[in-house]
């Protein structure tokens, strides 16, 4: 008896239907998916010309029965669901029973699979949706399928794709992601016979993320090793036991000075789908806040699990988005998951190392792809002219010779070498030793030079000020405990129509951070009283940039997001200024208040508070090791 | 160029200049003063483009003409040679040499072609007793803003009026939005030509008070304007400023008309009560709470991180309990810059502003501080 089955109409319609097929890399996608849900551990994609002439995903999973084989090429034919109760619990990628019959109707496709069950295999050939062949064959376990010619049959298609390269780009971004996603298990990606991507099973996700982005990478990322949140569902009929549902989130976050200019770095898994969804984009954003510049973002990845039933993967055609069923939970949990990882790790940026093709703040994804890019357009023979600087060392080694092939294939090391236990100091360095630096004097009125035993940092006075005030002003909102000075005179100020209606959106809130301001008529504000902490030369600037911040997402922009916003501009209105000569206690008083923040890793606006050169560059720097 | 002086009129005249002249050396002629001989008289003058100074004291001069040499340099050198003669001589390279005893010295100078031309003083509209300038100034400077915008001014406003068939009254008003000081004098001032309304920024005032005392108890200081300048003639030394842009707030209205609860206080007690409240103070708003109480001021702050603090001072004090905040920074302020044993605080109720004036001043000199009240 086979294990798939061609799904009844009924269920069939409440799947969401449409295009699964739109590029190489959806096919790479869809096959594997396949190949992870046949529980297989190793996972070999190969591509010519960026997969347009070939795509070849072989598995050593499941297989599928000889009956099976040729059902799994109709329509809503799937062995992970059986009726519609279980589109409510999907613990599988696929569900639709579309990908394969797809994909052999616009390619040249040849199955061949063999289920430990069965002594033989099955080899199968379709070209453009037409039965060619169906043979018995000697075939090792697993699956492997070989689609050639994309959109022969569907010369519209072929026009839109885009050079080999970039195809080859999205196929070896979605095979780096779901390495990722699965640390365990083997994973190869080949190109026109160039491997491009090889990666052995690795005990920790830490390790993979060390195989795939390099130590570079790893070092300005702070690793979260797993939140969990539960969540108590009030049970349907009295008397039941409430059911608690369990949410789970780990991954890896940067450290706030890397900012990237997209979202494309942040990654995120849910039940180990690689998803988009806005909903934990804002999360992630939010939880940034205040950390790095407004406009920037950080790199993420993030994987979060939940119960399947907590979870609609059944949204959109592609399987890339989802739906929470309680998303202002996991909304809030992410966002304070993260919050509380960062706060936890302090993790304290380091002097920018020399020169090297891997920055501190470089784009891993872009990067990677960038790299795939350049390489494919490299002219084939080395220049003859000499360069001014090497080019840079690749992050993937694509050119090095196939290291020593050891008996078995998976044993190959990874391109980086092999884990080292110390790449990654236990704790990174973090700002935890600020209470311990000793301030040795400032560069030019402006930045605090201070010593600690694991080096020498260097510590924006502006910027550490405003942390520390920002922060205290939160607190004292918080508390309802503002302090107001009043004012002699009122000041009046005049508003444009686009600013009255932010200041009447705000009005509130000002008042409740201690500005007591009343509209004058006339587009026009008194300001009787505002926050101690604001001098009156500043006010009327003050108010402004407040009104200014307030604006360009104003419908995104929660009253907490303004109440930030108003902290913000304060603090920085109040803080040190640069060339501000501290005399010693002041410098111990900013550092020891500034170890006592939250997070003293950024100021209020993203910009970083404090630089560490630590011991080990020192030491290094000096040949002393 | 060439002239003999004594190295104390040097010293000393050279050290007026000092608070003027540019200390950045963004342009490096800023930071010379320039020596004039002519006569009998050697002149210096300094600028910082804002404030000029121009001094002289006697000198036998052998050859007239004139040069520039770093300010402070020439200062620092000088003051370090023996009493009595020194000669500067300017040489054809600008530098300047000078010869005192056995000390023989070259400056390297600029030539004065770049030094800026200071606009001649116009006939002057008004006098003022330097001492009493010079206190008006001391009892105001510290309440003007640190910072200039649309609303606040980094100057004080000077007032000369003749009311008719009254004394003339002089007025010195700063504020920073938060705190306004208030001296007014009656009499002692001869009649203004016409009556003076002027803004004088702070940097000009802190200069002003130290020429009035290097002048004496009895000198007078000559002051008169013309469109982009005031000019103090004190004596033989004359202090030139931009004027400063702008409209003085309408301090009329905010000087309290009804505020009927005084207290009267221990200068010494409530200054030294304050103080030591203050230091349990938040660190950035300084802010303190006074309770006025039957016969009593209690001075103290609500509970913080760092602890809280409590005074008591004796008052004699009959009103309703007024329990009001303050910076205390603004308190010890005026309290630092009076001089008389007892002061008053006069209020109406913890939401208007409150006065302080020290008691047993002169009808004719009225010292009045304004500070609004915080809510903590
Ligand atoms: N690599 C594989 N190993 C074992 N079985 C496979 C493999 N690929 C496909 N199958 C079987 O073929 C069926 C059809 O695959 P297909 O991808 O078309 O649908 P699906 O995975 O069930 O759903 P979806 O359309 O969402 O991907 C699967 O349900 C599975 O039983
Ligand atoms: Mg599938
Ligand atoms: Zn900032």
């Amino acid at each position: 008896m086979g294990r798939i089955r061609v799904l009844p109409d009924q269920v069939a319609n409440k799947i969401a239907a449409g295009e699964v097929v739109e590029r190489p890399a959806s096919v790479v996608k869809e096959l594997l998916e396949n190949a992870l849900d046949a529980g297989s551990t190793e996972v070999r994609i190969e591509v010519e010309a960026g997969g347009r002439r070939l795509i070849r995903v072989a598995d050593n999973g499941c297989g599928m029965l000889r009956d099976d084989a040729l059902l799994a090429f109709e329509r809503h034919a799937t062995s992970k669901l059986r009726d519609v109760k279980d589109l409510l619990a999907i613990a599988t990628l696929g569900f639709r029973g579309e990908a394969l019959p797809s994909i052999a109707s616009v390619s040249r496709l040849q199955l061949e699979t063999r289920s430990p069950e069965e002594d033989t295999g099955t080899r199968i050939e379709i070209a453009g949706g037409r039965l060619l062949r169906c043979d018995e064959a000697a075939l090792p376990g697993g699956t492997s399928i070989t689609v050639r010619d994309l959109f022969f049959n569907v010369p519209a298609r072929r026009k839109f794709l885009r050079t080999e390269q970039t195809e080859l780009a999205h196929v070896a971004s979605l095979a780096t992601h779901y390495s990722l996603a699965h640390h365990d298990k083997s994973f190869e990606l080949w190109s026109d016979g160039g491997e491009l991507l090889r990666v052995t099973p690795a005990g920790t996700l830490k390790e993979r993320v060390y195989q795939v982005f390099g130590s570079q990478v790893v070092e300005d990322l702070v690793e979260m090793t797993g939140a969990e949140k539960h969540l108590a569902i009030p049970a349907d009929r009295d008397g039941d036991e409430p059911e608690r549902r369990v949410f789970h989130l780990r991954g890896f976050l940067s450290q706030p000075q890397v900012q990237k200019a997209n979202r494309n770095s942040i990654y995120i898994f849910v039940n180990s789908r690689l998803i988009r969804d806005r909903l934990l984009m804002h999360a992630i954003t939010a939880a940034y806040h205040n950390l790095i510049p407004p406009g920037s973002f950080p790199f993420a990845l993030l994987f979060l699990e939940c119960d399947c039933e907590e979870v609609d993967v059944n949204v959109h055609p592609s399987k890339t988005e989802v739906r929470f069923r309680h998303q202002s939970f996991v909304h809030d949990f992410v966002r304070d998951a993260m919050r509380e990882q960062l706060l936890e790790s302090r993790p304290a940026p380091v002097f920018s190392p020399p020169p090297s093709p891997q920055r501190a703040a470089a784009l891993p994804y872009s990067e990677f792809t960038q790299m795939l890019i350049d390489q494919a357009s490299a002219p084939a023979m080395p220049e003859p002219v000499l360069r001014e600087s090497p080019p840079p060392a690749p992050r993937l080694d694509f050119s090095a010779p196939p290291i020593e092939v050891k008996p078995l294939r998976l044993r190959v090391p990874d391109t980086h070498g092999a884990f080292p236990a110390d790449a990654i100091p236990a704790s990174g360095a973090s700002l935890e030793s600020l209470v311990d630096l000793r301030p040795l004097g400032q560069i030019r009125e402006s930045f605090i030079v201070a010593s600690a035993a694991d080096g020498l940092w260097i510590i924006d006075q502006h910027v550490a000020h405003e942390r520390i005030l920002f922060e205290q002003i939160l607190k004292e909102r918080a508390a309802g405990r503002i302090e107001v000075q009043a004012l002699l005179l009122p000041i009046v100020i005049q508003l444009t129509p686009e600013q009255q209606v932010r200041y009447a959106r705000i009005e509130e809130e000002l008042r409740a951070c201690g500005f007591d301001t009343e509209p004058f008529g006339n587009r026009t504000v008194a300001i009787k009283a505002a926050p101690a902490a604001c001098s009156a030369a500043d006010l009327e600037t003050v108010l402004f940039e407040i009104l200014e911040n307030a604006e360009p997402e104003a419908r995104s922009m929660s009253m907490d997001d303004i109440r930030r916003a108003i902290a913000a501009s304060l603090a920085c209105r109040a803080a040190i200024k640069i060339n501000t000569r501290l005399d010693q206690t002041k410098m111990e008083w900013l550092l020891r208040e500034l170890a006592a923040t939250d997070y003293p890793m950024s100021c209020p606006h993203g910009r970083p508070i404090a630089l560490r050169y630590g011991m080990h560059e020192i030491l290094k720097a000096f040949h002393r090791i | 160029m060439e002239f003999t002086v004594q190295k104390a009129d040097l010293v000393r005249e050279l050290g007026l200049s000092q608070g003027v002249v540019e200390k950045k050396t963004t342009i490096p002629i800023l930071s010379n003063v320039l020596l004039e001989a002519s006569g009998d008289r050697l002149s210096l003058t300094a600028t910082d483009l804002e404030l000029g100074i121009r001094c002289s004291c006697p000198a036998k001069v052998k050859k007239e003409g004139s040069g520039t040499v770093p300010a402070k340099k020439l200062l620092d050198y000088v003051r370090l040679l023996p009493d009595g003669e020194l000669t500067l001589k300017f040489l054809d390279n600008h530098w300047a040499s000078i010869t005192c005893g056995r000390s023989r010295t070259k400056m390297a100078g600029m030539s004065r072609e770049s030094f800026p031309e200071l606009p001649p003083m116009p006939e002057a509209t008004a006098e003022l007793p330097a001492p009493l300038l010079a206190s008006m100034i001391t009892k105001t400077i510290f309440a003007i803003s640190a910072e200039e915008s649309r609303f606040t001014l980094n100057g004080a406003l000077l007032v000369i009026r003749e009311d008719e068939g009254a004394a003339p009254v002089s007025v010195m008003v700063s504020t920073d939005g938060h705190r306004l000081a208030y001296i007014e004098h009656t009499g002692e001032v001869p009649p203004p030509k016409e009556a003076v309304r002027v803004l004088i920024p702070r940097k000009c005032m802190a200069e002003l008070v130290r020429l009035a005392q290097e002048a004496g108890p009895e000198s007078r200081v000559n002051l008169a304007g013309d469109d982009n300048h005031l000019f103090f003639q004190i004596g033989a030394r004359l202090l030139i400023t931009r004027r400063l842009a702008g409209n003085f707030p309408d301090f009329e209205r905010v000087l309290p008309r009804d505020n009927t609860q005084v207290a009267t206080l221990d200068r010494e007690d409530i200054k030294a009560a304050v103080e030591r409240v203050a230091q349990f103070a938040d660190e950035r708003s300084r802010a303190i709470r006074i309770l006025f109480s039957a016969n009593e001021v209690k001075v103290f702050t609500s509970s913080t991180d760092t602890g809280e603090s409590e005074e008591l001072v004796p008052s004699t004090y009959s009103g309703p309990d007024i329990d009001i905040g303050f910076n205390a920074a603004y308190l010890i302020d005026f309290l630092r810059a009076v001089s008389q044993d007892q002061v008053s605080f006069q209020l109406k109720d913890h939401k208007s502003a409150g006065e302080l004036c020290p008691v047993g001043d002169p009808a004719s000199f009225r010292y009045r501080y304004v500070v609004m009240p915080m809510r903590i």
